[in-house]
């Protein structure tokens, strides 16, 4: 018996069709773009899209629970304006980042009591979220922009070549996050929550501990995102990080995530994001007016978003 | 039974906390009028003053905020200061709430360009006075940089720093980078600087600066580009990052920004990569960043400075001699300089940000003297 099926994209696994196209860019540009295909530019991609990844991971875990966190782009400025408050009042490094992770997590504990205990909608409760947060890193900042002492800033100086110890820690979160969501039980816990709360509910699956650990997740790894960028820049503000928020939500959607909870992976954020990250930094190399990349950018969002739901209408129907 | 009361506290304390919030950051506000005679003296008295700011969100304008009001304060003036918060339709609903204050003179810094032509025809309607800082509003006499004047003093600059390290258009690539959110009458602080360094520098293809638009990415093949910097540190940073991919690595590279928090950014990306021996860079804005980069560092080598800082006292003085009926020119610029190691202490204590004297004001400005306000403070030449 020989398969004679023919090809057809709706067959391909959605990740598997994203990361044709990722491909297919990088060798358009590759081809077009000089000076795109070097080691050095790979790594210009790797380091810019470092805290969008880190930031992702987060936002993925509350997607795949049916949720979303807008939350993020206030998280971020506030923690890296506290990380470079302590470090220059000569708080160890160490300390100073316990303290903004724990910054995170009570922002993440703050959205647990409000969208599972009170039911209140995500979007509210992290809209309200990130702009207490984003005014509160104003506030701290005093509307400046403070500097981080350099012995504070060992996350974003070079670890091998140009490659700073962020991104290495970046790579380590990914993996790690791979590892949680798919080959542990939490990980498929909250796979079942955002499919189908009550089923899970039915299951024996405390939906709500579930529901909550995945703002506390994001909490984290947005603080991370916030120390981060303070270490990189040896600099904070509280207008840092404005687009982080938007960014990591496409770079999810991208990668295959449902905004109706139930699907995503890590290996598809991670597409995701080197996918923004390679058209931002390709348009840049050709030249292309920032105007222009805003478009395309939002061209190739609608794009993927697009051909997933074509995807999954043809394996209903088919 | 307990968990809806519960509730309910909660949503009280929150309410209540927002209130609170409020109230501790509103502003004050004040009424009447001074005398002529008190005007050429520098008092102030009973005048009042609304502010609004573009946004609260960026060091520079809450520093010129902060030192506006007190020195309205200092003189008897009393001051409202309105947040524009970056955005043209809390701009418009700010002027609506000046309108209905009623101040002496209404001091408008816009977030955007997009809703000046209304603001300028609220304020005009209502007939109260106004001042445009930084960009024009219909109908309001500009306060701002001159910025061909300006941009022209630091490519001179520029282009001797060149000279001395032996830098042309044969090994060097000029980067200038605009911050597209705000628009043409900021960003045209970077094309002036590129061409008037293109009429300097040995074998520069000179260019005009209305020959390089918005979307203009390359000005001159291997000499000239431009890219949209933005802002803040990050968004600097990331840029300068890829544009820095496009630049050979034996080329030198003069990078140009319109704000400092951007020049810091520039200088971690071209850390990152290894290029700062090869770089120099311009900021805009004289921040402590920027002095102490310049007193101590060979990569930030010039700074465009027009005290924006002190913007207060000058803005103070044209809206005490627009209460009082003076003619006001159409453009009223602070003094300006460019600056660099060798001069930035002339300006500042040695090794501080604490500034000692201004340099004169240019000669458009100087009924600024006459209000008698610039004598109090005793921080800038020509006013003793």
């Amino acid at each position: 018996m020989t398969d004679t099926r023919t090809f057809s994209l709706s067959r391909l696994p959605a990740l598997a069709t994203v990361g044709i196209f990722l491909v297919v860019v990088v060798a358009g540009f590759a081809i077009f773009a000089q000076g795109f295909w070097t080691p050095n530019n790979a790594s210009t991609i790797v380091i810019t899209a470092s805290v969008i990844m880190i930031a992702s991971l987060g936002q993925l875990l509350v997607v795949i629970s049916g949720g979303f966190d807008l939350s993020i782009g206030g998280v971020l400025p506030l923690t890296a304006v506290v990380y470079a408050s302590l470090t220059t009042a000569g708080v160890p490094m160490l300390a100073a980042m316990a303290v903004c992770l724990a910054v995170g997590i009570a922002v993440g504990l703050v959205h647990t009591y409000f969208i599972v205990h009170l039911k209140i909608n995500p979007l509210i409760t992290t809209l309200a979220t990130m702009s207490i947060t984003a005014g509160l890193a104003f506030t701290l900042a005093n509307g400046q922009t403070l500097t981080v002492p350099p012995e504070a800033g060992i996350l974003g100086d070079r670890a091998i070549g140009t490659i700073p110890w962020h991104v290495i820690l970046m790579i380590v979160l990914v993996v790690l996050m791979h590892l949680v969501l798919a080959h542990t039980l939490l990980g498929r816990r909250i796979y079942m929550v955002g499919g189908n709360p009550e089923a899970a509910r039915l299951a024996g699956v405390r939906v709500t501990v579930i529901g909550g650990s995945v703002y506390v997740f994001s909490g984290f790894f947005a603080a991370v995102a916030g120390i981060v960028t303070a270490s990189q820049l040896l600099a904070a503000s509280g207008a840092m990080g404005s687009t982080i928020t938007m960014q990591s939500l496409a770079a999810v959607v991208l990668g295959g995530a449902a905004l109706t909870g139930g699907r995503g992976s890590v290996p598809g954020a991670v597409i995701g994001v080197l996918l923004l990250g390679v058209i931002a930094n390709g348009m840049s190399i050709l030249h292309v007016p920032s105007f222009y990349q805003q478009v395309v950018t939002g061209l190739v969002l609608l794009a993927a978003v697009t051909l997933s739901r074509l995807q999954e209408r043809a394996r209903r129907s088919g | 039974m307990r968990k809806p009361a519960f509730r309910l506290t909660a949503v009280a304390v929150i309410a209540v906390a927002g209130l609170v919030t409020a109230g501790c950051a509103g502003g004050t506000t004040g009424g009447g009028a001074a005398t002529d005679s008190a005007l050429a003296s520098g008092d102030l008295t009973g005048l009042n003053f609304a502010f609004a700011i573009p946004t609260s969100a960026a060091e520079v304008y809450v520093n010129q905020a902060d030192t506006f009001v007190k020195q309205a304060e200092e003189l008897g003036a009393t001051v409202t200061v309105y947040d524009n918060a970056g955005d043209a339709a809390t701009m418009l609903s700010n002027a609506d709430l000046m309108v209905a204050a009623a101040p002496d003179v209404i001091i408008e810094f816009p977030s955007v360009a997009d809703a000046t032509t209304r603001v300028g025809q609220k304020f005009t309607d209502a007939g109260i006075p106004c001042i445009a800082v930084n960009v024009p509003v219909e109908g309001c006499p500009l306060f701002n940089f001159d910025q061909p004047y300006l941009s022209g003093l630091g490519a001179t600059a520029m282009a001797e720093q060149m000279a001395t390290r032996g830098w042309d258009a044969s090994n060097t690539t000029v980067v200038i980078g605009q911050a597209s959110e705000l628009g043409a009458s900021v960003n045209i602080a970077a094309t002036a600087f590129y061409a008037a360094l293109s009429e300097k520098v040995p074998g520069m293809t000179k260019v005009s600066s209305d020959d390089i638009q918005p979307t203009t990415t390359v000005i001159t093949p291997d000499q000239g580009l431009q890219g949209d910097l933005g802002l803040t540190i990050d968004s600097g940073y990331d840029a300068t990052l890829t544009a820095l991919q496009t630049i050979p690595k034996d080329r030198n590279v003069v990078i140009y920004t319109v704000s400092d928090d951007t020049t810091v950014g520039v200088l971690r990306a071209l850390d990152n990569q290894g290029r700062t021996a090869q770089a120099m860079v311009s900021g805009y804005g004289g921040s402590t960043d920027a002095l102490s980069n310049i007193r101590n560092g060979d990569v930030w080598v010039t700074e465009q400075m027009g005290f924006f800082a002190y913007w207060g006292e000058f803005l103070l003085s044209m809206a005490a001699a627009t209460a009082a009926g003076a003619d006001i020119p159409d453009l009223t610029s602070p003094p300006m300089v460019i600056l660099e190691k060798d001069n930035v202490d002339t300006f500042f204590e040695p090794g501080t940000d604490t500034l000692t004297e201004m340099p004169e004001l240019p000669d458009s400005s100087k009924y600024l003297y006459d209000t008698g306000i610039l004598q109090k403070f005793g921080n800038i030449a020509g006013a003793e």
